[in-house]
């Protein structure tokens, strides 16, 4: 597995971190683009993160977003925008937590 | 469209390990006290009752809840219709809800704030946002007086939308030391700022509904978490997810457990008899 230091594993969960935001501001909004801002945030989440360190807490962040997107689709909106705000807090305070390391 | 609002929806599938761990830091016999909930209806759609309330509490273990308006289309002059809605649900409810009323402070609200106290409301509700104020304007500096002339607490929506919290709160705060402010959202944008200006005014609160975690982690870093309550916003947010960003960033902030009782319940609960 290749070496990933805590400025890589952080820049990575900034960019999740920031799709999220974006994802969230555009559900709030009421956006017709929402749901592809959901869909960017999924992206951004997609596949092993730097190192393979921060695995658990994006498998999270993914099964949180996957979960939100089903929701939103069928305008069910509590259970959608939630999950969102969890994926977003898990991994701002995983930031939080990396800073310290 | 069939909602499914119920706990079930908020706690399944990938939020159970999320609502598993946010129980497991909620002593197991602390009632939470929410800070910040809505009953009526609001301009853009969004609705709750007395009942709808109820149903939420008891799922996710809330014993009282600061009820209040939202942005109601039939609000017109003086709020009093929707200040009724409230009322007739602490009505059904009384264990359950403690009650605030809402003003638009352009308006005329002498009449209002008179028969609402009256009545027995325990609080007021201003939204600077919804309702178009600056706090330092006037009539509203007039009404912070009335509220602490008739000794009840004043939740200001201080988060989406604000720009200006701080600077022009400081001087009613310093005015009227014995009037208990909620700051809603817990001031957002400006937290810090707060934090640091409001720390020698016990009588001010941060009450947390809808502030994400990391804004949350800010604060309970830099203020005593004693003057931090824990709201839920519900219809716009969720016992689920709320009790869990403030759980989260307290824990992260490194707050003692000893101190998750005042956050969630005893901080505010103490204001009211
Ligand atoms: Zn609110």
């Amino acid at each position: 597995m290749e070496y990933a230091g805590v400025q890589l594993r952080t820049g990575h969960l900034l960019r999740v971190h920031g799709y999220l935001n974006m994802a969230i501001l555009s559900m709030w909004m009421r956006s017709p683009r929402a749901d592809v801002l959901m869909g960017m945030a999924e992206a951004s989440a997609r596949g092993r993160g730097p190192g393979g360190s921060d695995e658990e807490l994006l498998e999270r962040v993914r099964a949180l977003i996957l979960e939100s997107r089903e929701y939103f689709a069928e305008d069910d909106f509590p259970p959608a925008i939630g999950r969102m705000r969890v994926a977003q807090d898990l991994t701002s305070l995983g930031i939080i937590r990396l800073a310290g390391e | 469209m069939e909602q499914r609002h119920g706990i079930e929806a908020l706690t399944s599938g990938a939020m159970a390990s999320v609502w598993e761990w946010t129980k497991s830091k909620i002593p197991s016999d602390l009632g939470v006290f929410d800070a910040h909930a809505h009953i009526g209806v609001d301009i853009d759609g969004r609705t709750m009752t007395g009942e709808g309330m109820r149903e939420r509490m008891q799922a996710a273990g809330i014993v009282q809840s600061i009820v209040f308006p939202l942005n109601d289309p039939n609000a017109r002059d003086d709020y009093s219709g929707p200040n009724d809605v409230v009322w007739s649900a602490y009505e059904d409810y009384p264990d359950l809800f403690v009650p605030f009323f809402r003003l638009n402070p352009h308006l005329d609200y002498d009449g209002e704030f008179a028969r609402c106290i009256e009545r027995g409301f325990e609080g007021l509700k201003l939204h600077p946002v919804s309702q178009e104020f600056e706090l330092d304007n006037p009539k509203v500096v007039r009404l912070f007086g009335m509220a602490a002339g008739a000794n009840i607490p004043v939740l200001i929506h201080a988060g989406f939308a604000m720009q200006r919290i701080v600077e022009p709160l400081l001087p009613t705060v310093e005015k009227h030391p014995n009037l208990r402010l909620i700051l809603g959202h817990a001031a957002m944008v400006e937290t810090l700022e707060a934090a640091r200006q409001f720390e020698g005014h016990p009588n001010v609160l941060f009450e947390t509904s809808v502030v994400q975690a990391k804004d949350l982690y800010v604060l309970f870093s830099s203020l005593d978490p004693g003057r931090i309550s824990y709201g839920s916003d519900i219809p716009y947010g969720d016992y689920p997810s709320t009790l869990h960003a403030t759980l989260a960033a307290a824990d992260a902030a490194g707050v003692p457990d000893e101190h998750i009782p005042g956050i969630l319940s005893g901080n505010i609960r103490r204001w009211f008899g």
